[in-house]
């Protein structure tokens, strides 16, 4: 029973801290611009999908998240300059549902292009035999491998927000974009510098969920309301706070669901959320509430 | 060719009629007051110059330009800086970061001028790496004014800067103006306090109901004890 009690907490932490890196985009986004990102699951399954095209076509799974990167950031620039950026000036109301818009073709457009089926990336590297403190079991390295890497991604993001201009501006704008316009900060470049680095880390998101879910249309739609979830829980703008509310949502699933089935799993991880919510309105680390 | 000019400036908050036609000039150099009693315009004012709203009619002219509906950045880059009404600090920001947020005018030295608002503001140099959240009332006047500064403006707006300060905090306050004026920067603050506001202003325009009523001198206001009692409720 400890063995798989801890197989699932491992499980979750790989799991939760994917979910940070999807919903990190989502809480920038929301905090900066006021903008609920509906289409923001859907750059989670373009880099699926990209990651699983570049590995079928020359067999390299690490060039596919590069490529996701990169393709997901290239799409976020051009979503932002032509729907985000001009709707949200008008009213954010009208950009929500445009972005609605946006991730229904996307979905149609990736069963068109990919067909409706799962795409199956295999899981890099093999499985590593644990022993101590009593345990005996094994786990794909894989999972070690993809939390490594979202963690330096997490990191990475934290150094840049602590410690560079750009991102203490950004912090700025986020607790009050009018000041932070009248002290000279572009806010809109901000804001487009922003999406595209939430939309490239959220395609390697994707890219990194390929081998443990599989690659599937409605992988983003799936995942979007636990992202608003975790995004507004976590607290706008906190790195801090969006591993934490996604590691709880991702532990709570894991673990629950050895005892119980994962419809009942689901519904006692919203739960944990909105009881957090509940006590705390700004979220568990957040800089600045939804409903300033 | 005055610093800034308004001319004849409309603004509305949707359907309400805030600034019926206001006009005023600053010159170069000058510290210029806004008197007028609460919702009769001075915020208004301040936010039209600044763009945070755009007037639907007249013009902002800013060192010989028209910057009327200009972007708030591209206003505060030409020099242009803000101490807004109820200091609105980044409250998730350390002191040092409020000071790093600011985008200068092209030519400014950021280190350098780090030094002259720490000079201005020594309290402020052992608080850098506090949150400024955790700063008095008075404490964070001075950071914003600090804040305002390190975009090394030609010209400074200061919203109601002493209000809801204690005397020893307005005393610093009114203080750190003297310096900045000295130094060339052109101060235009709104007040709603006719003595506080000479204590640094040269001159003052009166704002009721949108439109500017009078302007004067400090020593012709200051002595006219009817329009004190007038527009802006001074018992005399």
């Amino acid at each position: 029973m400890a063995n798989v009690l801890v197989t699932q907490c491992l499980n979750g932490i790989t799991i939760g801290l994917i979910f940070a890196l999807v919903a990190l985009g989502l809480t920038i986004v929301l905090g900066l611009m006021g903008v609920l990102n509906f289409a923001h699951g859907s750059f989670y399954m373009l880099g699926g999908y990209v990651t699983y095209s570049v590995f079928a076509a020359v067999g390299n799974f690490w060039l596919g998240l590069v490529a996701a990167m990169l393709v997901c950031a290239v799409v976020g620039i051009l979503l932002y300059l032509t729907i985000v950026r001009p709707l949200t000036k008008r009213s954010p109301l009208e950009a929500l549902l445009a972005l609605v818009g946006v991730s229904m073709i996307s979905l149609q457009a990736a069963r068109t292009i990919w067909g409706p089926d799962p795409k199956l990336l295999p899981i890099p590297f093999g499985r590593v035999h644990i022993e101590m403190f009593g345990l005996d079991f094994q786990y794909p390295v894989y999972f070690f491998v993809a939390m490594g890497l979202a963690i330096a991604v997490l990191a990475g993001m934290s150094l840049l927000f602590r410690h560079t201009d750009i991102g203490i501006r950004c912090l700025a704008a986020i607790q009050d974009h009018e000041i932070a316009s009248c002290m000279g900060v572009n806010v809109d470049r901000v804001s487009c510098l922003m999406f595209t680095v939430g939309m490239a880390v959220a395609g390697l998101a994707g890219g990194l969920a390929g081998p443990v879910f599989s690659v599937y249309p409605n992988m983003g739609i799936e995942l979007i309301g636990m992202m608003f979830v975790i995004a507004i829980v976590g607290g706008m703008g906190s790195i801090g706070g969006t591993v934490i509310a996604a590691t709880i949502i991702a532990m709570t699933k894991s673990i629950s669901s050895i005892y119980i089935s994962g419809n009942i799993a689901d519904i006692l991880a919203f739960t944990v959320l909105l009881v957090i919510l509940l006590v705390r309105p700004r979220g568990i680390m957040g800089i600045a509430s939804v409903m300033d | 060719m005055a610093l800034l000019a308004l001319d004849d400036l409309h603004t509305y908050y949707g359907l309400a009629y805030i600034l019926q036609g206001v006009s005023l000039a600053c010159e170069d150099g000058e510290a210029v007051a806004l008197l007028g009693r609460n919702g009769q315009g001075k915020t208004t004012t301040i936010k039209s110059i600044m763009s945070m709203v755009v007037p639907r009619r007249g013009s902002v002219t800013f060192q010989g330009q028209n910057v009327t509906g200009w972007p708030s950045h591209a206003i505060a880059r030409r020099g242009m800086s803000l101490v807004p009404e109820g200091r609105r600090i980044f409250p998730a920001l350390s002191v040092l970061d409020h000071l790093r947020v600011p985008v200068g005018t092209g030519h400014a030295d950021r280190s350098e001028q780090l030094r002259f608002v720490l000079e201005v503001f020594p309290e402020l140099e052992e608080k850098l790496n506090e949150a400024a959240r955790g700063l008095s009332g008075g404490q964070q006047q001075m950071l914003v004014i600090a804040r305002a500064l390190m975009t090394r403006p030609t010209m400074l707006l200061l919203d109601e800067p002493m209000e809801g300060l204690s005397p020893k905090a307005i005393k610093r306050v009114i203080e750190a103006l003297k310096i900045i004026h000295g130094t060339g920067v052109t101060l235009f603050f709104a007040s709603t306090s006719c003595e506080r506001a000479f204590l640094v202003a040269n001159r003052a325009y009166i704002i009721e109901k949108g439109r500017i009523v009078h302007q004067a001198g400090r020593d012709e206001l200051l002595g006219n004890v009817e329009v004190q009692r007038h527009y802006l409720g001074v018992r005399g």
